[in-house]
Order: C-alpha cells, then sequence, then structure tokens
C-alpha cells in the first residue's frame, strides 16, 4: 500500500469522525460519547410486595382480566392528565433520567407477583417474538414503538404496578417502554431483567394465547 | 478483463448503494444501533456509542465516496475492514448462540445474526477487495473518473 492510498483512509475516516460527532452534537437523538451501564436497582420483597394497599389488589386482579378492561372505557378528564404545571414537565423528564423510574426483580418476585395476580404484565419484544411464545397473561407493549398502545395506558391508574420483561439483560425495549411510561407519570414499575431467556432457562411454561388491551 | 472500468464502476455504485441504505437507518437511529452493537458483547461498554456513532457515518461517508468515484480505494479498504469486523462479530455471536439481531440494516430492517448474513457480508467483501485490489490507482483517479463521467463518447 503506498502513501496515498493511506492518506486517503485518513481522509475518509477523519471526515466519518467529524462528521459523526458534529451530528451527534446537534442531533435530538444525540448519544454521550461514553456509555455508561444502565443502573440496576434491586427491590426488596418487603418493599416490592407492600408496596399496594391490599384494597387496590383486588381491583387490580380484575383489571388484569382482559376481558373487563376491554369493556373499560374512560376518558380522563384533562386536568388529570395534564400536570399542574407546564413548566414541571422538563423537571419530570430530568429527575426520571437521575433517578431510575423503575427498579430489577428476579424471577422467584416475578412469579410471586404473577401469582398474586398483582399488577400488569408487558412483554417488550417485537410482535413476531410475543406470538411464538410469552408468560402468560403478558401484553405485547413493543419496545420499538410504546406509543403504540397509548390510549389504553391513559386509562390506567398512575399507581398501577407494571411488570415489563424483554429477552435479557442487554435488550433496550424494556426500559424503552418503562421510560415512556414513566414520561406519562407511571410510578410503580418493575423490570424482569433475565427476561424471556431467563424464563425459558427455567423451563417455565411458555404460552401462545394473546392476551388482547 | 477484471481491471475493466464499466465492471468496477457497476461494482462500486452497487456497494455505495448498499453501504448508503445500511447507514441511514443506524444513522437516525443511534441508540438502537448502540443496543444492538451491547447485544454482542464483544466491546466495552464505554466504547460502544462512539462506535455506534461512527461506524454508519465511516459506511455512508464510503457509500457516497464509491459512487462519485472519488477515494475508492480509501473507502474501499475502509469497508474492506468494517465487513471483515462484521463477519467476525456475526460468526463469533453464531457460535456463542446468541440469539441478537444482526444490527446489520438498522432497526427497522432487524434481521437475526444467521450464516446467511456471513453469506452477504462475505460477497460484500470480496466486491470491495476486488475494488481495492482493481481500482483506480490513486495517481489515476482522475483520469478512470472522468472517463466514467462521459461513458457515451468512449463507446462510439
Amino acid at each position: 500500500m503506498n502513501t496515498s492510498t493511506s492518506r486517503q483512509i485518513l481522509i475518509v475516516v477523519a471526515i466519518s469522525i467529524l462528521l459523526a460527532l458534529m451530528y451527534n452534537t446537534f442531533s435530538p437523538k444525540g448519544l454521550p460519547l461514553i456509555r455508561t451501564e444502565p443502573a440496576k436497582t434491586a427491590i426488596s420483597d418487603s418493599a416490592l410486595f407492600n408496596s399496594l394497599p391490599p384494597e387496590s389488589l383486588s381491583a387490580l386482579a380484575s383489571k388484569t382480566d382482559s376481558a373487563q378492561w376491554k369493556d373499560i372505557k374512560v376518558i380522563a378528564p384533562l386536568h388529570e392528565k395534564a400536570l399542574h404545571n407546564p413548566d414541571s414537565m422538563k423537571e419530570v423528564v430530568r429527575t426520571n433520567k437521575e433517578e431510575q423510574p423503575f427498579s430489577v426483580i428476579t424471577l422467584d418476585q416475578l412469579q410471586r407477583l404473577l401469582k398474586a395476580h398483582r399488577g400488569i404484565l408487558f412483554d417488550a419484544r417485537s410482535e413476531e417474538d410475543y406470538v411464538k411464545g410469552h408468560i402468560k397473561g403478558a401484553r405485547n407493549v413493543p419496545g420499538e414503538d410504546p406509543g403504540k398502545h397509548f390510549p389504553q395506558f391513559v386509562e390506567l391508574p398512575r399507581d398501577t404496578l407494571i411488570i415489563v420483561y424483554c429477552n435479557n439483560p442487554e435488550c433496550h425495549l424494556g426500559r424503552s417502554v418503562i421510560e415512556f411510561l414513566a414520561t406519562m407519570e407511571f410510578k410503580k414499575m418493575v423490570l424482569y431483567d433475565d427476561g424471556w431467556d431467563g424464563w425459558e432457562k427455567a423451563h417455565l411454561p411458555v404460552d401462545t394465547t394473546i392476551v388482547k388491551f | 478483463m477484471l481491471s475493466n472500468k464499466y465492471i468496477l464502476a457497476v461494482v462500486r455504485i452497487f456497494l455505495g448503494s448498499v453501504f448508503i441504505v445500511a447507514s441511514i437507518d443506524k444513522i437516525s437511529a443511534p441508540d438502537a444501533f448502540a443496543a444492538s452493537i451491547v447485544a454482542y458483547k464483544l466491546v466495552p461498554y464505554a466504547a460502544v456509542n462512539i462506535l455506534a456513532l461512527v461506524i454508519p457515518w465511516l459506511e455512508l461517508v464510503c457509500g457516497i465516496f464509491l459512487i462519485g468515484g472519488v477515494y475508492v480505494r480509501g473507502s474501499s479498504f475502509a469497508l474492506s475492514v468494517l465487513l471483515t469486523v462484521f463477519i467476525v462479530a456475526i460468526i463469533t455471536a453464531l457460535l456463542r448462540e446468541l440469539k441478537i439481531d444482526c444490527g446489520c440494516f438498522g432497526k427497522e430492517h432487524a434481521t437475526p445474526v444467521s450464516w446467511m448474513k456471513v453469506g452477504e457480508d462475505l460477497g460484500l467483501l470480496l466486491l470491495s477487495m476486488y475494488n481495492l485490489i482493481f481500482g483506480p490507482k490513486p495517481g489515476h483517479e482522475k483520469g478512470e473518473t472522468h472517463a466514467e463521467e462521459t461513458p457515451n463518447s468512449v463507446a462510439f
């Protein structure tokens, strides 16, 4: 290889790096140059299982029943959806970014939650994967487009316990669903981080009935 | 025959188009591409974002240069290196039995890693190497580009 070819390579690489950095600076979807590991906050059993008062549990259990939830057509009054002070939106987004809006749960915790019919289970994987098999009772909220079910999310009380899972700890789809719900002011969210891979590894039942919203 | 400038032009325009198409989605959604890189578990976590930002732009810049017939050897070399890295990454992912998205063409065209993908990338690598070896020598590039820009005058 002669010098002018290596000079060409240098130029090509330099132009790419320059454009990439410039684009990243001005793009709204810009990434931090150094990636940091997403914080994982575990939650203790007592905090998890005592977080909901018993009376709201039965209400939630009936809510998770798909037929009932489907029939409920609540149009939330505007004042409930709106923030008290519009300027506080920035604050909400900022605090959500700093403080993680969710905690990570173990398989055991997940199973106990499911057994007790606590919360609503969301499968953040793609529809294709969901159709092939999922955890019983899970509704599909693809992490690529969590806003797809916005009208249904609006109907849910904001203190509903939301349980999300994805493929495995590397999967960003679950976090994407949680981030979306956090901007909708959902307060109680947990992520089963080992996800579908963990569920399959434990040889737990695979369900193929599609739960509709 | 192999250094026929029309064949070379067709190859580099094809290669350029493939990489431009591959880069657009990744540039528009760097976070998704970064997640794809993380899934391969090959790169230290801190370095993922830099790669996710620079790789698509490298693909785009090389693609444009290839189509335009500028810096053909430099671009072909850069793409050959990239493709080699992709091939090694996909093969190791397959051997480690990772069920992950290839990330090849961005999240809009998600396809799982497969030996088919390795084959595709090998084909592209072959074309890229062909361009690198038989493409215009840096000194002669200008003349070459000129001839390709006015193919009719040469044909008649």
